[in-house]
C-alpha cells in the first residue's frame, strides 16, 4: 500500500514538472517581463509626478476648488504614459510659474478651463477653442467626438469644462443619477417636460440624456446618437421597428410626429389626445373634427340617421372617444387582415 | 446694613464677570474665519500653517514675533499683506506680496492675530 502511494505521488510530481514548459509555452505571464514593466511604470510615474510638482507646490489641498483629487480619476493614473500631467492640459505656463514680472498677480496659465459663469478661479477662462483643443488632443481620436466641430454645443461656445469636472473623482455628467441635472442647467424646457405625468424615466435614473443624444456632436438631428429620430428610438423600442406587413407611415417617418420625447401629460408621451392627434392627418369616413353636442342631429348625434331612421355609424369623436380603442396596432400590423391596424 | 453690603458685593462680582467676558471676547480669535479668509485670498498657495512652502509656515511666523511688541507686530504684518511690499522667495527672486482683497481692518486683524496665536513654531525656521 505504502509503495503504491509513493508511486502515485512520484507520478504526480513527474507530470507536474513535465507540464511546466508547456504551460510557459502557452503564454503564462513571464515574471521577469512583468518586473520590467513594473519598473517602467514606476519611472513613468516618477517623471510625471516631477512635472506635476511644479504646480502642486502651490496648488495643493488648500485650494478653494479640489485640485489634488485628480489623482482619484483616470487622468491621475501615473503609471500610464498616456495619461496627462498638469502641463499636458494647462500648458507649460512658464510666465505663470516663474512670474518674471514679479507682480503680486501672476500671469495666467496658458490654458485656463471653465466658463465665464462657472470659473471660480482668479483668471478668466481661455477661449473655448483653446480649451477644447487641449482636450481633443487626446480625446479627439474617439469616433464619438468626430462631429464636435460644427455641433450645437461647439457653435454655442461651449467647452468640455462646461459640463465635465475633471479634477473631481465624481464627474456628475458621467453618472446616470446626476447627469440630467447637468444638462437641465441649460435645457430648462426639457427639465419641465421631464416632470410631466408621462415621461422617460429620467428623474428615476433609468434613462439619461446621453442614451439618446450625443452631446459631443452627431450627424443626426438634435444631436441624436443615430442618424434619424426613428433609428434612435428603435435602439430601445425595437418592437416598433418592424418590418410590418401594414405600416403606419408616420411611424416609419418620425416618431415625433405623434410623440414628444421629453414628457407629456398625455400617456404615452403623446403630443395631443386622440382623436384630435389622429385627426391632424385623418379625416376619414367615421371621423369628424366638428364638435359633437347634445342637440346636433344626424350622424354627429351618434346613433341614428335622421333621413332613413337607420342606425348610423357614430362619430368616433363623440362615441368612441379614441381611435386607439379599435386601431390598437398603431405602429404597424403583421396580420394579413390588419390593413386598418385593427389587429 | 448687612443685606446692603451683600447686594453691593454681588453687583461688583457680576460687573467684574461681565467685564472679563467682554475683554475675553475682544481678544478672541476666530480661527475658522481667519483660515477661510486665507484660503479665499490664496494665501495658502505660498504659506501653510505647519509646512514651509515658498513662504514661511504660519506657526514659524508666530515664533518669530513671539517676543516682540504685539501691537507693533500686528501693525507691521497688516502692512505686509495690504501694501504689496516685496517678498523674497527661496530661489532669491523677489515678488510683490499679494494684497489681500478684504478691506475690513477687523478681518485683517483677525487673520494676523490668528497667525500670531499659532503655537509650536521655531525661528529661524526649519525646512
Amino acid at each position: 500500500m505504502k509503495l503504491i502511494r509513493r508511486m502515485v505521488s512520484l507520478g504526480v510530481l513527474v507530470c507536474g514538472l513535465c507540464s511546466v514548459p508547456w504551460a510557459l509555452a502557452a503564454g503564462l505571464p513571464d515574471l521577469g517581463e512583468q518586473t520590467l514593466t513594473q519598473s517602467q511604470a514606476n519611472t513613468t510615474a516618477t517623471e510625471s509626478l516631477k512635472k506635476d510638482a511644479v504646480c502642486t507646490k502651490c496648488h495643493d489641498s488648500s485650494e478653494m476648488k479640489p485640485i489634488l483629487s485628480i489623482y482619484q480619476t483616470k487622468h491621475g493614473v501615473k503609471g500610464d504614459s498616456r495619461t496627462p500631467s498638469c502641463q499636458s492640459c494647462h500648458g507649460a505656463s512658464e510666465n505663470h510659474v516663474k512670474n518674471t514680472d514679479g507682480k503680486a498677480t501672476r500671469n495666467k496659465p496658458d490654458v485656463v478651463f471653465g466658463t465665464k459663469r462657472g470659473t471660480s478661479g482668479a483668471y478668466p477662462p481661455s477661449e473655448a477653442k483653446v480649451q477644447s483643443t487641449a482636450c481633443l488632443s487626446c480625446h479627439g481620436k474617439d469616433v464619438n467626438r468626430t462631429h464636435w466641430e460644427g455641433g450645437a454645443h461647439q457653435t454655442n461656445d461651449m467647452t468640455c469644462a462646461s459640463c465635465h469636472e475633471v479634477h473631481t473623482a465624481h464627474d456628475k455628467v458621467r453618472d446616470k443619477q446626476t447627469q440630467p441635472e447637468v444638462c437641465f442647467a441649460c435645457h430648462k424646457e426639457q427639465r419641465a417636460q421631464s416632470k410631466k405625468i408621462s415621461h422617460h424615466a429620467i428623474g428615476e435614473g433609468k434613462v439619461v440624456c446621453s442614451d439618446c443624444h450625443n452631446p459631443h456632436g452627431s450627424a443626426g438631428p438634435k444631436m441624436l446618437k443615430k442618424n434619424t429620430v426613428t433609428e434612435t428610438c428603435y435602439t430601445c423600442h425595437a418592437e416598433k421597428r418592424g418590418p410590418f406587413l401594414w405600416e403606419h407611415q408616420p411611424v416609419t417617418e418620425d416618431c415625433t410626429n405623434c410623440h414628444t420625447p421629453h414628457g407629456s401629460n398625455i400617456t404615452p408621451l403623446l403630443k395631443s389626445r386622440a382623436p384630435f392627434l389622429c385627426d391632424d392627418c385623418h379625416d376619414g369616413p367615421h371621423n369628424s373634427q366638428a364638435p359633437a353636442a347634445a342637440l346636433v342631429g344626424g350622424i354627429q348625434s351618434g346613433l341614428t340617421n335622421a333621413t332613413t331612421s337607420k342606425l348610423a355609424n357614430p362619430s368616433t369623436s363623440y362615441a368612441g372617444r379614441a381611435c386607439l380603442n379599435c386601431h390598437v396596432m398603431v405602429h404597424g400590423s403583421n396580420s394579413p387582415s390588419g390593413a386598418f391596424l385593427h389587429r | 446694613m448687612k443685606v446692603k453690603v451683600r447686594v453691593n458685593t454681588l453687583l461688583s462680582v457680576v460687573a467684574t464677570v461681565f467685564g472679563l467676558s467682554l475683554s475675553a471676547n475682544a481678544c478672541a480669535v476666530d480661527a475658522d474665519a481667519a483660515l477661510s479668509l486665507a484660503r479665499q485670498n490664496g494665501c495658502l498657495k505660498c504659506h501653510s500653517v505647519e509646512k514651509h512652502k515658498d513662504g514661511p509656515a504660519y506657526r514659524d511666523v508666530a515664533a518669530k514675533y513671539k517676543d516682540k511688541d504685539h501691537a507693533e507686530t500686528v501693525k507691521k504684518l497688516i502692512n505686509h499683506i495690504t501694501s504689496g511690499e516685496k517678498a523674497k522667495f527661496p530661489d532669491g527672486h523677489e515678488e510683490e506680496h499679494k494684497i489681500i482683497k478684504v478691506k475690513d481692518v477687523a478681518q485683517q486683524t483677525n487673520l494676523i492675530e490668528w497667525v500670531l496665536s499659532l503655537p509650536g513654531g521655531v525661528w529661524p525656521e526649519k525646512d
